[in-house]
């Protein structure tokens, strides 16, 4: 027990990759935390305006206990398919294993700890997600404090036999398929069935956007009438929902202690089952995948510098599962699902639908400057999505000693590392823009050449500005891949910088009322600042990459 | 030629990691640079091939400076890096590939090149493969062949047989005498000894960021009359 612990503690930290400077409280830490402080207050404050709306609706509706069982089915769902994501890393493609094995643990210990590890995560994300609902819930009804007892207690155990179940079925898949050695290829399927998943709720969702109150009551308590039926198969749900719901009785005790009992004793026969394959597959991994292949030396040609490094940036980038998943694939699939219930709105309601209405009515007063800075704003907000310059030095780790031994000068570098998010960036700039004729058939071609031409300048000077931002404070030092996207300040202060950059848009807009004149005038302050910028990058390149060795 | 002249380097204010670091390596010739850990070795290194900003003094590769005129010093070195583990992602001939058109070699030469270092050092047969699936020793016999590729004159290795089989040791070994032979420098660092006994034409000994001794086997062990082998040279020199 205490080794499984200590192991669990080690995994725990190992896969957090503290930095080790925590300790340092510089103007820019404090300033980073102050940062994610106000954004997690404001996620945390509609979150709670949410949660309220939703409980009054069921209390209008005389079942509010419907909320708690909503809640209770949402940690079940999201349970299963975050561990069937993360049991695959945890379990077979984490760096450890390989120190792990050859240690003497006995197989069980090491699985305990890895499913461990899974339900920290699982708590974590628990507690971002329903704590707040919960506590808004408790408020709204002047809760007792078992509520809260009883509620934390079933938010402890009840994930436990979903990721259990989760991981069983990525066992068996590894144990008897043969495609799931290739890492990559297993991260790939598994991340573009989440994303159509998310698509095809949001599609789903779509047709509840203009119902009434009552409505959605209705709809909450047809839901709900679907946690009942899967709580008759899945019995956890129902001794939750009942350990929350009925505290008055002494239902709540007995439910609480079927729920830990079962929880328990799954725990146990489960990781005691999983330790007898699982090594046997883990070591498979460890095997690798590479297959012996002829070279073609007949494709061996010659290219100019500038094109034999973007094609490695994007060969890196896009077979690297972990760095196009994170900062190439929201690039494509932003754009798309921000779209999809104007897409919806738009053929699915008919000509006299009040949506198509408001369309028209835009699309008749968007020729001016607020509605140019509107679009540019739009299209400034898809490229916050594009990660990749931001991470481009980053991304290289230990090996970024490369780019200063090489015989090609720092600068020349900085531009080709802007040039694959400047490519990729085409996608959302086009995706406005042609959406923009779609969905307003009266807008002239001069506005829709002028939103381009912004919009392109603002590319070119978001792409290859970012590369400063990540050359300044790169994250170089980690282990892992996920460290370069997952705990990396750097896109925090992307997102700030494009913010800044659509401010001062917003503000030059507002001083001006011809589209023409905020044209030129933003296109010379953009072609003068790129090009300041590329200057200040060939002067003092070897001050600015001091801190890449 | 390597020149290193008056160099320091300091990554805390006030504590000089390098301390006013005077070597030249001359044409023809086969420089070990030994020293314990935290010496200053891989620092020194890393200022010779622009990796690390120089504090005080100046590096010359034949003639260009550092400093002054990196990429043409650039251009007149090879470079193998302690760590192999570089462009996982790619495939070991896209990373040939990649070097030659960094280096603008000619496409007929490389693929020539390419073909025979490969068979040489034994990874023809694994070109066509990504490099996380190679061994260390197969990582580090591939950046080996991406600095042959371009034959710079001067070829700086850190700890360059350090994961490499025998016969592959062996090899790299033979190919840096020839190397000199032409006229061409060798430097490299290591912690084998005996490599640095039997290969070197110079050794040099670097502890605390002073280099301690240059010169070759034969003056060092007549400065040292009272040590029996390298080794007790190594420590003695090393611990004063």
């Amino acid at each position: 027990m205490k080794e499984t612990l200590f192991l669990t503690k080690i995994l725990l930290k190992n896969s957090l990759n503290k930095n080790a400077n925590k300790d340092k409280l510089t103007f820019k830490a404090i300033a980073a935390k102050l940062l994610m402080f106000v954004a997690i207050a404001y996620i945390g404050g509609v979150v709670a305006f949410l949660s309220k709306e939703l409980i009054e609706v069921l209390k209008a509706a005389n079942q509010p206990e419907v909320f708690i069982s909503l809640c209770l089915l949402s940690t079940i769902i999201i349970a299963f398919i975050q561990s069937i994501l993360s049991s695959l890393n945890v379990l077979y493609f984490s760096k450890d294993i390989e120190f792990l094995l050859p240690l003497p643990i006995n197989s069980l210990k090491i699985v305990l700890a890895k499913f461990n590890v899974m339900l920290v995560s699982e708590y974590i994300v628990e507690l971002l997600t329903f704590a707040i609902p919960f506590l808004v819930y408790g408020i709204t009804f002047q809760v007792s404090i078992i509520f809260y007892i009883m509620s934390i207690l079933v938010f402890l155990f009840l994930p436990i036999i979903p990721i259990l179940l989760g991981t069983i079925l990525t066992v068996i898949l590894m144990r008897f398929t043969s495609f799931v050695k290739n890492k990559d290829l297993v991260q790939y399927i598994t991340v573009f069935l989440t994303f159509a998943m998310i698509i095809a709720i949001q599609i789903y969702s779509i047709n509840t956007t203009e119902l009434t109150d009552f409505m959605i009551a209705n709809k909450l308590i047809q839901i709900n009438g679907l946690t009942d039926i899967f709580a008759d198969y899945f019995i956890i749900l129902k001794h939750g929902i009942n350990a929350i719901t009925e505290i008055e009785n002494r239902l709540a005790l007995s439910n609480i202690l079927y729920l830990i009992g079962e929880s328990i004793t799954a725990y146990l026969f489960v990781s005691i089952l999983l330790s007898t394959t699982y090594i046997n597959s883990a070591t498979n991994i460890v095997s690798g995948n590479s297959k012996k292949t002829k070279t073609d030396f007949r494709k061996i040609k010659r290219n100019s510098t500038r094109k034999a490094y973007i094609d490695k940036e994007f060969k890196i980038l896009f077979r690297n599962p972990v760095f196009f998943l994170n900062t190439v694939l929201p690039v494509l699939i932003i754009p798309i699902v921000l779209t999809i219930p104007f897409v919806s709105e738009f053929f699915s309601k008919g000509e006299s639908s009040s949506s198509q209405a408001i369309i028209s009515a835009i699309g008749e007063n968007i020729e001016n400057t607020v509605g140019f800075a509107i679009c540019i704003c739009i299209i400034n907000f898809l490229y916050m999505f594009n990660y990749i310059s931001v991470t481009s030095i980053s991304r290289e780790g230990e090996s970024v000693a490369f780019i200063k031994y090489i015989p090609l000068e720092l600068y020349k570098q900085c531009r080709y590392k802007a040039i694959p998010a400047f490519i990729l960036n085409f996608i959302p700039l086009f995706f406005i823009v042609i959406g923009m004729n779609l969905l307003f058939s009266k807008i002239s071609i001069s506005f829709t050449l002028e939103v381009f031409v912004i919009g392109l300048l603002c590319n070119l000077f978001i792409s290859y500005a970012e590369v400063l931002i990540d050359i300044l404070k790169p994250k170089i030092h980690w282990t892992s891949e996920y460290a370069v996207v997952k705990q990396n300040m750097n896109m925090l202060w992307s997102t700030i910088f494009v913010l800044i950059v659509s401010i001062i848009i917003l503000g030059i807009c507002s001083f001006f009322e011809n589209v023409h004149v905020v044209t030129l005038l933003i296109s010379a302050i953009l072609i003068l600042t790129t090009i300041f910028y590329d200057n200040f990058v060939k002067l003092y390149s070897t001050n600015i990459f001091k801190k890449i060795c | 030629m390597i020149e290193i002249k008056n160099v320091s380097k300091s990554y805390i204010k006030n504590e000089k990691i390098i301390d006013n670091l005077n070597l030249e390596i001359k044409d023809g010739e086969i420089f070990g640079f030994l020293g314990p850990n935290g010496a200053g070795k891989t620092t020194t290194i890393k200022m010779i091939t622009g990796i690390l900003k120089i504090d005080e003094g100046d590096i010359f590769i034949d003639g260009q400076s550092i400093t002054e005129n990196p990429v043409n010093a650039k251009l007149n070195f090879g470079f193998v890096p302690d760590s192999p583990d570089m462009f996982l992602k790619l495939k070991g001939i896209e990373y040939l590939n990649f070097i030659a058109d960094i280096y603008k070699i000619d496409s007929k030469i490389r693929k020539d090149r390419i073909e025979r270092l490969s068979k040489e050092f034994e990874i023809y047969d694994n070109l066509n493969e990504q490099i996380q699936n190679y061994s260390h020793g197969m990582r580090q016999k591939l950046l080996i062949i991406g600095v042959l590729l371009h034959e710079p004159k001067n070829w700086i290795l850190d700890e360059p047989l350090t994961g490499l089989d025998p016969k592959s040791a062996y090899d790299l070994k033979e190919k840096m005498k020839a190397h000199s032979r032409k006229g061409n420098t060798v430097f490299f660092s290591t912690h084998v000894l005996e490599v640095a006994e039997k290969l070197c034409d110079r050794i040099g000994i670097i502890n605390k960021g002073k280099l301690l001794f240059v010169g070759t086997y034969e003056e060092m062990k007549k400065q040292f009359k009272d040590s029996n082998s390298l080794e007790d040279i190594f420590l003695k020199v090393t611990e004063e």
